[in-house]
């Protein structure tokens, strides 16, 4: 008996349905389409790609470990951070090949906004999306935090709450800065399309708490118990 | 100094509920010790203390090898439900260097070829240091019981440390060297004149709960 690597390993596991897979490829193709049409149209597509990986991030680790099905990478003489940060990086994974595709596809028709999606502020979103909804749905089902977080921005959609006011302007104090980053990380998309008005020191600030959460989350299994759900 | 497993006074308890309360127990190079115990008395916990995937919330747990003493090679088995079932075999068996020609997905395959698919995974030639099964003659046939038997026998000569939990006295007994009973939270060593009585006492009492 070999021990795979812990990427080969969640890579062999099924994180994904198969459906999110035919749904990821529908979107990509279709903003592929749409940017061939009109470069300008990029963040449509990007947009859709969000919300796909609010979605397909979230594979849930907990549950699935309680069934006993990642013993063979969570037991003693493994190194836990490594097998969840390397359950992230297969989550994210997919979602993350569409989004190169559909920025590489811009990048190649001349969007102006293709640079920023491969290493700008709209790659900072999609970061944040791919680190908070994977951490959000750690001790969930699969795709549930995707479902919490779409409920959320709904929620305040219809509330008509002012998330980010022009208004707020560069940020001048440690409340507005904090204020304004937590808000980019509660809705990412916010930075899809032209917003001057966010200062790069805000933008930097939401990557990194999305970042920080991610790495509070890699060490938290080596307190956590796998024991199995499934049995006395 | 060959002792390969050891738990040292070791407590587990989920919520106000205590399941192990200052357990002790050591397995040595070369033998395979059977765990026994009523249901709910604690030892798929155990089991899964000693292959380090729970936490002690005290004492201590310590795995040696010869070649590595700080990364003793171990394999543990906690039975069929811990398979993925949408997984193809293929590819499950293929992680591990295992050849397998079924495509089908794991949860297609009945429970006794599950439970042999994942012993042969874990059984398949390397060497290992400690090797912990959880029950793992559940749902197998007698070719498959004695497959199963005849290679833990195989890694007990090779100098493994072997931990078994099973209600299947019959074939702990032709592979074990030692007994101890998991009640009350703590492991005693349990010999042939008491085993018989009380493992008919405790096959009487799941009946009793299984009726009831």
């Amino acid at each position: 008996m070999t021990r795979p690597s812990a990427l080969r390993f969640f890579a062999a596991m099924d994180l994904h349905p198969t459906y999110a897979f035919a749904i990821l490829l529908l979107i990509s193709g279709f903003g592929v389409w749409t940017t061939t049409m009109s470069p300008g149209e990029l963040d449509s597509g990007l947009g859709m790609l969000l919300i796909a990986q609010m979605f397909m991030a979230s594979t849930g680790f907990l549950g699935r470990a309680r069934r006993g099905h990642f013993d063979p990478m969570l037991g003693a003489g493994r190194n836990r951070t490594r097998a969840v940060a390397c359950h992230w990086l297969v989550s994210v994974a997919p979602g993350l090949a569409g989004w190169l595709c559909l920025s590489g596809a811009a990048y190649l028709q001349g969007s102006p906004a293709a640079v920023s999606a491969l290493a700008g502020s709209r790659f900072v979103a999609f970061f944040i999306v791919s680190a908070v909804s994977w951490v959000a749905g750690f001790m969930l089902v699969r795709g549930a935090a995707g479902v919490v977080w779409v409920a959320v921005l709904l929620s305040l959609l219809v509330a008509r709450a002012d998330l980010l006011s022009p208004a707020a302007g560069a940020a001048s104090t440690w409340q507005t800065l904090g204020s304004q980053t937590l808000t980019l990380v509660l809705c990412p998309f916010l930075l899809l399309g032209p917003r001057t008005f966010l200062p790069a020191v805000t933008i930097a600030a939401a990557g990194l708490v999305a970042g920080l959460l991610l790495l509070v989350v890699w060490r938290s299994p080596d307190t956590l118990d796998i024991y199995l759900v499934d049995r006395a | 100094m060959n002792t390969r497993l050891e738990l040292a006074a070791v407590k587990k308890a989920f919520g106000a509920r205590s399941v192990l309360n200052q357990t002790w127990l050591q397995v040595r190079a070369g033998e395979a010790v059977g765990l026994i115990g009523a249901n709910g008395a604690g030892k798929t916990t155990l089991l899964r203390i000693a292959a380090g995937l729970v936490i002690p919330e005290s004492g201590s747990v310590r795995w040696s090898s010869p070649a590595h003493p700080d990364r003793a090679r171990i394999r543990y088995f906690g039975g069929e439900v811990s398979l993925p079932p949408s997984v193809p075999v293929r590819r499950w068996a293929s992680l591990f260097g295992v050849a397998h020609g079924d495509r089908r997905p794991i949860g297609q395959l009945s429970r006794g070829t599950r439970q042999l698919l994942g012993l042969r995974v874990l059984l398949s030639p390397d060497e290992a240091d400690i090797l912990i099964l959880d029950e793992p003659w559940e749902g197998l046939d007698p070719d498959g019981s004695a497959w199963l038997t005849e290679r833990v026998r195989r890694w007990r000569a090779d100098g493994a440390a072997i931990l078994i939990s099973s209600h299947r006295m019959h074939d702990l007994d032709s592979v074990c060297t030692r007994y101890l009973l998991l009640e009350s939270g703590r492991c005693r060593p349990i010999g042939d004149r008491e085993l018989r009585p009380r493992v008919d006492q405790l096959m009487q009492a799941a009946r009793r709960r299984g009726r009831a």
